[in-house]
């Protein structure tokens, strides 16, 4: 599927969680047809099936045994949280695209083209049932990368206005939250959405064992502070992801203003 | 449609029907793909209205009028808070790196040649009240320049106000003198897609004119005595969206006022009206504001008392969207304290002001206030968007809507 607004519109299809597909990936410079060295449909299926298999595998359906919503939030790497998402849509749930970096035309940091070609070979082959549940998308990736002089640095991180508010999934019935991660951590950015989440009530699993086990999820830092995304955005929190910068600059003799705004406030 | 008759000061405003939920799922997508709204779903909420905003003709008038007139106001007022913050005599008002910053600017930092400004106003039951102007990075250009053209219903007889991105990026090009084949950097914060959408639809715009846009970082720039340099090589000229008041609060924000560039837009000389505190400042130094009296609710210095019972509300001086503006009354004990802190701790970062009740554009069961956000570049009104929202403030959790002049 090589049209944006169509590959969009797909995978954000037409049930209760499709307003919350983010279109940044879809409306940016999106060309699947100039990547390559992506992987076909059915490699990435096949890849992701071998990816699900290491997770207790049974209980990752989108209602427990209660009738309760379990949701999802898969954060792994690049294309394969994709291939993932498109394999949990047979497992009851719809695949929600959260990922927000942008895809510039030139060196960046972060490379989301395998993601946008994933993006357009799974797309016709989506599949979501009635009435399903959430799997949100991220890309582990997306504080990663080699920042050097002349990249672009789009990494990016994901905020809590980007999710249902917990309210929001209680009053759909959500119980649970599987967190499929690689590396099997909760990130920063992401803590921020699930300790809201686990204070509400919603317990929080990891699913990587032969039966879920339950995650405590710690505040993370700037938790539930007003200027958090300010903050964070800016680069001045003191653990700071980075500066953002956009291009880097080649460093000159005299260039005296790189780097960002790393470990900064107070 | 026509609308209400405006009764004594009461504002003729009013908005449409709802579009109907597949003709909105369209709009949505024209607007994502169209409009560049990529940030179109704000926790449970869409950002994108599903109505309209309709202004009398007399009523868009006014806010013209207004405009242009706050617009002088505001560089006149920039220009003389400069002017005594460099007064050793004067009394400072902000944090002590912030103020030091500030009052250092060069000349050019109050450069007025290619200034836009986006004044907020509500209508309200006594005529149209002003909550702030965004002097500094005023954000939501593309909805303002899209919105009206994608707007699903018939517009047979209603006038636009205007393409705000197009009208200012053609001031900028003419204030500045670019020519085809000059570079031009767009210093924003890049993990922020919301900022990246309007630096996508810039760069559209910039390239009509054969003008090349870099997305650049404050960080990721050189700046030299004369100017600034990306890769090694100058920029003509720098159009900013990343918020001056991080550079001003941040350690590492402080080149940018030591070696501020010329041809920089908005210039962070702008950063003395984007202070919610001015108008205090302004009382206080006996600097003349007649619009800005006129229509801005009565303002002050949040005072420790005034936390104990006001039914004021309380405002930080550097918000941007809303965030954290609350009635006094309404405040919890922690927010109190985080208040109490900062007025404690710091100086200048909090107002009290006197809360105005929306006009309700809907029925007592389904409230609908509104705000409409116009832009000025140049001293010309050059358009502007309404924001709706069934809360009792506008702020981060209203939606967009296009704003159409009728009789």
């Amino acid at each position: 599927m090589k049209d944006g607004r169509a590959c969009f519109e797909a995978w954000a299809g037409d049930h209760e969680w499709s307003d919350w597909t983010k279109p940044t990936l879809f409306a940016g410079s999106f060309g699947p047809a100039d990547t390559s060295g992506g992987r076909s449909a059915d490699e990435l299926l096949a890849a992701a099936r071998a990816m699900l298999s290491r997770y207790a595998e049974s209980e990752l359906t989108a209602r427990g045994a209660d009738g309760a919503l379990n949701v999802a939030v898969v954060d792994l790497a690049g294309s394969d949280s994709i291939a993932v998402g498109a394999l949990l849509a047979e497992r009851g749930f719809a695949p929600v695209v959260l990922m927000n970096g942008v895809t510039p035309p030139l060196n960046p940091v972060v490379d989301n083209s395998l993601i946008v070609r994933a993006l357009a070979e799974l797309a016709p082959k989506l599949a979501v049932e009635r009435n399903p549940s959430p799997a949100f998308l991220l890309d582990s990736r997306r504080l990663e990368g080699a920042v050097g002089p002349g990249r672009y640095d789009n990494r990016w991180i994901t905020f809590p206005q980007d999710f249902p508010s917990a309210g929001r999934l209680q009053a759909a019935r959500v119980k649970r939250c599987f967190v499929l991660a690689e590396p099997n951590r909760v990130a920063d950015d992401l803590a921020h959405i699930l300790r809201r989440w686990q204070d509400a009530g919603i317990a929080i699993l990891d699913p990587s064992g032969p039966t879920p086990t339950r995650l405590d999820v710690r505040p993370p830092p700037w938790f539930r502070q007003v200027f958090y995304r300010s903050v964070a955005l800016s680069g001045m929190k003191p653990n700071s992801f980075g500066g953002f910068g956009a291009l880097i600059p080649i460093v000159t003799s005299g260039a005296g203003h790189g780097g960002g705004f790393r470990g900064g406030f107070g | 449609m026509s609308l209400p008759t405006a009764a004594g000061s009461v504002p003729g405003c009013a908005v449409t029907a709802r579009l109907s939920p597949a003709v909105f799922r369209r709009y949505r997508l024209d607007a994502i793909f169209h409009g560049r709204k990529w940030d179109a779903q704000i926790f449970d909420r869409s950002a994108i209205a599903d109505r309209a905003l309709l202004l009398a003709r007399e009523d868009w008038r006014e806010l013209e009028s207004a405009t242009t007139a706050l617009y002088s106001e505001t560089l006149e007022v920039e220009q003389r808070l400069h002017e005594l913050a460099r007064d050793e005599g004067t009394a400072r008002y902000l944090p002590r790196r912030a103020w030091n910053r500030l009052r250092s600017l060069p000349p050019q930092a109050l450069d007025g040649r290619a200034r836009l400004m986006r004044f907020d106003f509500h209508p309200t039951e006594e005529g149209w009240r002003l909550s702030e102007v965004n002097s500094d990075v005023p954000g939501g250009l593309n909805e303002a320049s899209s919105f009206h053209r994608l707007w699903p219903e018939p517009t047979a007889g209603w006038q636009v106000t205007g393409d705000p991105a197009r009208a200012y990026i053609a001031h900028v090009i003419e204030a500045f003198g670019l020519r085809a084949g000059a570079r031009v950097g767009l210093v924003h914060a890049t993990a922020y897609s919301d900022d990246w959408q309007q630096m996508a639809l810039f760069q559209e715009l910039l390239a009509d004119f054969g003008v090349e846009a870099i997305g650049v970082s404050p960080t990721s720039v050189e700046l030299r005595s004369d100017g600034v340099h990306e890769s090694g090589r100058p920029l003509d000229a720098a159009l900013r969206f990343f918020p001056g008041d991080w550079l001003l609060f941040a350690r590492e924000g402080a080149p940018w006022f030591e070696r501020h560039p010329a041809n920089l837009s908005n210039p962070l000389g702008a950063l003395y009206s984007q202070n919610k505190f001015f108008p205090v400042a302004c009382a206080a130094l006996g600097i003349g504001t007649p619009t800005w009296q006129r229509y801005l609710p009565r303002t002050c210095r949040l005072a420790l008392a005034d936390l104990g019972r006001s039914r004021d509300l309380a405002k930080p001086c550097f918000g941007r969207v809303g965030e954290d503006i609350a009635a006094i009354n309404d405040l919890d004990a922690r927010s109190k304290l985080g208040i109490a802190l900062d007025l404690l701790f710091g100086r200048g970062l909090w107002i009290r002001q006197e809360a105005f009740r929306g006009l309700n554009l809907g029925s007592a069961s389904e409230p609908i206030r509104a705000c409409v956000g116009v832009y000025c570049a140049g001293g010309k009104v050059i358009g502007g968007y309404g924001r709706l929202t069934g809360e009792r403030f506008v702020d981060m959790r209203a939606t967009d809507s296009p704003v159409f002049v009728v009789n």
